[in-house]
């Protein structure tokens, strides 16, 4: 019968991608619960009734699981899922391997927007409790706009738009050390304290659902340009010979990418690397296919934030090492490892 | 099903490349000749609606309303982690929904059986040797059945066997669909061989069109490349090109 061969083959490649897909999303779930229980000291048993039955638990339990441990798994859950398809997002329009929220500069721009508010308290007067949180997003989206202005130059290759990030970056770091410098001790601390990055702080139920919304309104529009972003590997030519407008198609995923990684960076401050190892893992085990590889780069960004976290409560100094430290600690090898064994992806 | 371009115009910031252009394809095989920096990649990337030349007009005249159009660049394949089926596939990205269906799964596999490397379906692109890479692109270019094909340098990396099975495909598809197809090539005497119609470009500008036997001639190796040569007409009225020396003073001493 014709095409019996070929629906075999792609039957044989997605059974696999499934079940990827499933073990992913099964291994999210436990890290999740995982994440809201360890360390309990009334038991993970207790805090998982706290949370399925309220009624039932008692109250300081209630209240350590409704106010502090589900929010914050939440807030872990949404943002390596926003930092996870922002990154695997921002590879693909700009076609270099290494695009991430943290190797672009985004990061540090939040940083330095969240250091104005802490130490100056610029834009407490217009936005009260999160002026920290709206300086962090625009000065992000500065940068996320000033990296899609360059790459949306005919004359741009990857290497340029990565450059001008990696400047970006080490811009927004001195300025950050600058504002530390001359503020006082107090001020520097809380600063440094927000560039380490948490999931755990003051994370309250708006800001879940202000995250939440943010990326299932970017996750929809990337989806309904799915073929096309998977396509862009193909290179402009082939793709614009295609009838699809790249330039619109590159400039609207960029806005996408840069809204989301904005809200997730000025909520949670620099948990690096996530956003650049969550969509490698993923490729590798999905490929490029981004029906597949979205949601797995989603998933893998937010194991790897829960694991970050649930590491963070389970070592002996928990009070003290905060998330971005064990991410950057994760993500530095494997860093290493893109450069020196994947020279030809790189380039 | 023809292509029709009238006074195209196109420059890279200062530099002309295409200078007026006036060129009609026809349905069958239309050769497109030229030296290097004669303008013809850029001539095919206005077809293909790659870029947007500066002034002119290139007019499609099909069954619908919407010309269908399939270009293969010379860039190399630089995809990785996808099968060649689904690489194929891509090359109807514009259609796809989110659910593959079987139907689109045989489209994608059809033009790898014509083409010989359906074995190859199950592996990634990336492992390929140049060769199969280029065979696999110029898969794609026929997945979606188009009306116009556009092929710049197809033969790109491909040994001699491959090469005869890509003229003869190009043959096959266009006497049975009717479709035209522009092919840029370096391969003076394949050119001749298997195109209908060729046309030669020199500087930006068509220098002729015709019939192989009257485009490819010993004065216009002599102009367009810079070449002397001895050009035979076999019994089918098929030219054949033996070069014999460059005239250009960097080669004096050479043949």
């Amino acid at each position: 019968m014709e095409g019996t061969a070929g629906r075999d083959i792609y039957r044989q490649l997605n059974r696999k991608r499934v079940l990827f897909l499933l073990i992913a999303i099964v291994a999210v779930t436990v890290l999740f619960f995982a994440n809201m229980v360890i360390n309990l000291s009334a038991g993970p048993a207790a805090g998982i009734r706290a949370v399925i039955d309220p009624d039932s638990a008692p109250r300081s339990v209630y209240n350590i699981m409704h106010y502090y441990r589900l929010p914050e798994s939440c807030f872990g859950l949404l943002a390596g899922m926003a930092l996870g398809i922002a990154g695997v997002q921002m590879q693909t329009v700009l076609n270099n391997p290494l695009s991430e929220p943290y190797t672009l500069g985004i990061s540090a721009a939040a940083s330095f927007g969240a250091a104005l508010s802490i130490a100056y308290g610029i834009g407490a007067g217009l936005f009260g409790s999160y002026s920290t949180i709206v300086l962090a997003f625009l000065f992000s989206m500065l940068v996320c706009m000033i990296i899609s202005a360059v790459a949306s130059r005919r004359s741009s290759g990857p290497t340029t738009t990565l450059l001008i990030g990696v400047a970006m970056l080490f811009l927004f770091q001195a300025m950050v050390s600058l504002v530390q410098s001359l503020t006082n001790k107090d001020a520097a601390n809380s600063i440094m304290f927000w560039m380490f990055g948490s999931i755990g702080r003051d994370s309250s139920y708006t800001d879940i659902g202000i995250l939440g919304g943010v990326l299932a309104v970017c996750t929809l529009f990337f989806i309904l340009n799915i073929w096309k972003l998977t396509s862009l590997k193909l290179g402009d030519a082939k793709v614009s010979s295609m009838g699809i407008n790249v330039r619109g198609l590159r400039r609207n995923v960029i806005l996408g990418v840069s809204v989301l990684t904005a809200t997730a960076v000025s909520f949670t401050g620099t948990i690096g690397f996530v956003g650049l190892v969550g969509p490698h893992v993923a490729r590798m085990m999905v490929g490029e296919d981004q029906r597949f590889l979205l949601p797995m780069s989603a998933l893998c960004g937010a194991g790897m934030v829960l694991t970050a976290s649930i590491i963070c409560k389970t070592l002996p100094f928990t009070s003290v090492l905060p998330i971005g430290v064990v991410t950057s600690m994760i993500g530095v090898p494997f860093f290493l490892y893109l450069i020196i064994r994947k020279r030809s992806v790189i380039g | 099903m023809t292509i029709a371009v009238s006074s195209l115009h196109f420059s890279y910031g200062s530099a002309e490349i295409l200078k007026g252009l006036d060129a009609e394809f026809l349905p069958g095989i239309n050769g497109i000749l030229g030296p290097n920096g004669a303008g013809k990649s850029t001539f095919a990337k206005c077809m293909a609606g790659v870029l947007r030349p500066a002034s002119g007009n290139i007019q499609f005249e099909c069954e619908g309303d919407v010309p269908s159009v399939s270009y293969l660049s010379q860039d190399p394949v630089q995809i990785r982690n996808l099968s060649v089926l689904e690489y194929v596939l891509l090359g109807r990205a514009d259609e796809l929904g989110l659910r593959v269906t079987g139907e689109d799964i045989d489209s994608a596999y059809r033009p790898l059986e014509k083409l010989g490397i359906a074995d190859l379906a199950g592996k990634d692109i990336w492992g390929l040797s140049g060769g199969q890479r280029q065979m696999a692109a110029i898969a794609q270019c026929l997945v979606s059945e188009p009306e116009f094909v556009i092929l710049d340098e197809p033969t790109n990396n491909l040994d001699l066997r491959r090469e005869l099975d890509i003229f003869q495909i190009m043959r096959a598809e266009c006497d049975s669909r009717g479709i035209t197809c522009v092919m840029i090539l370096h391969d003076l005497n394949f050119a001749s061989r298997f195109s209908d119609r060729i046309t030669v470009l020199h500087q930006g500008e068509v220098y002729s069109s015709g019939t192989p036997a009257e485009t490819v001639t010993e004065d216009m190796l002599r102009t367009v490349y810079g070449v002397e040569s001895e050009v035979t007409i076999n019994s089918k009225g098929i030219p054949n090109v033996e070069p014999i020396r460059s005239v250009s003073p960097f080669s004096n001493n050479i043949g």
